[in-house]
This record gives C-alpha cells, structure tokens and sequence, in this order.
C-alpha cells in the first residue's frame, strides 16, 4: 500500500476506531433506571461534545504536523539529491576536463620530446660523419704523399748514381791527365775538382735518401695512426649510431607504455563517467518521490476542512466522514500514471523510463 | 558554435540531469527553475530551443510557453514538454499552447537527444 493510502487509511481508521469505541462504551454502560423500560441509551452530550472537540483538535493539531513532517522530508531529500548531483555533475565535468587535457598533453609530450630527441642525436651522429669524412679526405692525401716520397727516394739514388759516373769519369779524366805528362797538369786538377765534387754529390744524395727515408717513415707512421683513427672513429660513429637508436628505442617504449596506461586510464574514466552519468538519470526519482509527497501532503493539509464539513451542524447533527470525497480530490492531483496505479492498489517498487516522446 | 538550450525545472536533479545530458552533446545550457524565473533568462539572451517541466511554482509550464509564444524573437523557437504528467488532456493543453514535443519522466538521455536533434536547427 502506498504512503498516501495508509495515512488516509489510518487517519479514517483512528476516527473510525475512536467513534466506535465511544459508542460501543456507551452502549455497555449501565443504563439509568430511567430508560430501562425504553431500552434506549442515554447520550451524554458533554462527552460526545468533548469527542467531537477532540476531534476537531487532533484536525487543527496532528495534521499539519504531519504534513509539516513529510514536506521537511521532501525538502531534505530534494536538497541532499541537489547537492548530490550537482557534486556528479562537477565529477564528470572534472573526469572530461582531465581526459582532454591528459591526452592531448602525452600526444603532444610524446611527440615533442620524440622528434627533439631524435633530431639532436641525429646532429651528433651527423657531425662524427662530417668528421670522419675529413679524416678520410686526410688519411687519402696522406696516401697521395707517399707515391711522392717514392719518386724523391728514385731522384736521390739517381744523384748517388750520377754522382757515381762522375767520379768514375773524374777518375778516367786524372789517369788520362798523368799519361798526358806536364801537359796534362792542369787536366788533372779539373780532374780532381770534378771528383770531390762527385764526391761531394754522392754525400748529398745519401743524405737526401737518407732523409727522404725518415720522411717515409714518419709518413708511415702517420698514416698508421690516421688510419687507425679512422678507423676508430668509424666504428664509434657506428657505435654512436646504435646506441642512439637503442636509446630512441627505449624512449618509444617507455611513450609507448605511458600511453598504455594512459590509454587505460582513459577507458577507466570515460567508463567512471559513463556510470556516473547513468546513475544521474536515477536521480530522477527526486522529483517523482517530491510531487507525490506534496500531493499527499496536501491531501492531510484538506482534512481539517473535511472534519470541519462533518462538525458544521454542531453535535446534534454529525454527519459521516466523505472518504470518498477525499480520495477523489487527492486523485485529482496526481500527475503520473504511477499513482492512479497505486491508488488503485497496486504498488510498483520501480519505475521505469518511458520511452514515450509526443511530437506535435 | 554551439546551440543554446534553456532547461526550466524546479527540481535541481532534473536540471542537472538535463544539462550533462546536453553538454555531453555539444549544447550550451542556461537554466531556470519555474516559468517566471525562465522568462527573465530569456532577455538578452539567444535560445534556440526551450525544455521546460509542467507543474512548477510560481508559474507553471503552460503559462510560461503561452508567455514564450508571445515574444517576437521566440515565437518560432521550439519547446519540448519534460513532465511526469502523462495525461492525454495535458498534452493537448501543452500542444495548445504551443509546444512542439512531450517527453515523460524519467527520460533517457539517448531519448532526450533524440528529440533535441529532431528539434533543432542544425
């Protein structure tokens, strides 16, 4: 049975009841010798006046603070779901705020430190290859000395050589200069100048292969040491070049994972919304439950009019409580198809959303 | 830009209710909480379409969509009827008055946007 109905039930029961039971104690009274012949009860007017006051009393007095009972309920729950779905209403909004903001940062972090990451490091691989090819570019013209080293060792041994000749000739030019006599004296001196001469060039072209060798040699060792540089910063610009990568890797997996997570974070939170949102619709009830309280309190607010109706001809002429009044006027108020339901009789626990649009 | 839409309820839940329903889907949303309050929203203000409860204080939704009617700039602007009440008389009345659509609570907001979107102008 529904709230209305049992108070109206319980309102009528308690008048009902009280009648009864004042005229069922009157009638088992004793009857006064003076109306046992006629059998009829004798009626105290004082006392059926002090019902009737009482009645009348209870009107004026109970009711009002029931209604007052059930419209500070009704103004309690209506603030209470108020508040209620207005704190939701931030949640969500939060939950959307939140949502935006954090995908839309990670996007835009990941992207950013991605691409300056990988264009920075990509400059310092790009700046050993730059290097690298300048100490290639050396280590080439290095080589092109060496073939130079060559031809200069090839001159200085062809001076040993012609030096060589010379001396030889020189050496010839003095025996034919002492065959010559008195006459070849003189020869024999240019004979002899020529000799030390070669001699001196032969020195000197000892010395010349002598430092060209040194020359070789340190170009060798140079080159060695180029090449060996070369080749070292080859690899560490290979190296350089993986452990990049392998850093950019890591990198794209740890955004990768973050945006996992985020991923999930986001679904966790568009579901908490979706939740949210679907549990606001229940809030609904608020109203429903707040118009059938008013309807019903406004009904118990009448009831001291109806028993007004009733006591208006004063106690010689009660006449019976209009239940039926009541709950026609109390029908007249409602609203929704649930409470002709219920006044009725039948009671529904939930109420559902109506599928129900009108378009006109 | 996004479309203004006017929700008048007295009950708080309802309007709130309402509100994330249509911001979820774009709109902006001004409220009102009875027909007299909701009338004064209106000035000043650019709505293109009206949700409005039928029994609220101080001026009930029937007056206040009869009053709607009256003003130049909305007598053309949609009105959507969002009540408990689901009487074939009341929704004549509503219709009579100028209302476009009726739409018993509780609603769903999948049903409530359908009947905006079929409403309002894109």
């Amino acid at each position: 049975m529904t709230l209305d109905l049992i108070i109206i039930v319980l309102i009528t029961g308690l008048l009902s009841g009280g009648l009864g039971f004042w005229i069922a104690r009157k009638t088992l009274q004793p009857l006064p010798p003076s109306n046992f012949k006629t059998n009829q009860p004798t009626i105290d007017f004082q006392m059926v006046k002090q019902y009737v006051e009482s009645i009348d009393d209870f009107a004026q007095r109970i009711t009002p603070a029931w209604a007052a009972h059930i419209e500070n309920c009704r103004q309690e729950m209506e603030y209470a779901i108020g508040e209620l779905t207005q704190r939701f209403a931030g949640i969500t909004m939060n939950l959307d705020s939140t949502l935006n903001s954090s995908s839309s940062t990670l996007d835009q972090t990941h992207n950013d430190i991605f691409s300056t990451s990988n264009s920075g490091l990509q400059q310092v691989v790009g700046s050993l290859e730059v290097a690298l090819q300048e100490n290639i570019v050396v280590l080439e013209r290095i080589r092109s000395l060496t073939g130079f080293v060559d031809e200069l060792k090839t001159m200085a041994r062809e001076v040993a050589r012609i030096a060589d000749q010379t001396n030889l000739i020189a050496l010839n030019a003095a025996i034919e200069a002492a065959r010559a006599g008195d006459a070849g004296r003189g020869f024999a001196v240019v004979a002899d100048e020529v000799r030390k001469l070669s001699k001196l060039s032969g020195e000197t072209g000892k010395l010349i292969g002598a430092k060209v060798e040194q020359i070789n040699l340190a170009m060798h060792s140079t080159l060695a040491l180029v090449e060996k540089s070369t080749e070292d910063e080859s690899t560490a610009v290979a190296c350089s070049n993986d452990n990049i990568q392998a850093v950019l890797g890591n990198l794209q997996t740890v955004f990768t994972s973050l945006e996992e997570h985020s991923n999930t974070l986001s679904l966790s939170a568009k579901s908490i919304k979706h939740e949210i949102e679907e549990s606001l619709v229940q809030f609904q009830f608020q109203d429903r439950i707040s118009q059938v309280l008013t309807h019903v309190s406004n009904s118990i607010n009448r009831f001291p009019h109806y028993i007004g109706i009733i006591h208006a001809d004063g106690i010689e002429s009660l006449q019976p409580l209009n239940t039926a009044d009541m709950l026609e006027a109390l029908k007249n108020t409602y609203t929704m198809e649930a409470e002709h339901r219920a006044h009725g009789g039948e009671v529904s626990a939930t109420s559902q959303s109506s599928d129900e649009i009108t378009f006109f | 830009m996004a479309k203004t839409i006017l929700i008048v309820d007295d009950s708080a839940s309802v309007r709130q209710v309402v509100s994330i329903t249509l911001k979820g889907a774009g709109y902006e949303v001004i409220e009102g909480v009875d027909g007299k309050d909701a009338l004064s929203k209106l000035k000043g203000q650019k709505v293109h379409l009206i949700i409005s409860d039928v029994n609220m204080p101080n001026m009930d939704g029937i007056t206040f969509v009869k009053e709607v009617k009256k003003l130049e700039a909305y007598k053309f602007t949609p009105i959507i009827m969002l009540t408990t009440e689901s009487q074939e008389a009341k929704k004549q009345e509503g219709q009579a008055a100028g209302a476009k659509a009726w739409v018993v609570k509780p609603f769903q907001p999948a049903q409530m946007l359908s009947a905006v979107s079929k409403l309002i102008l894109p």
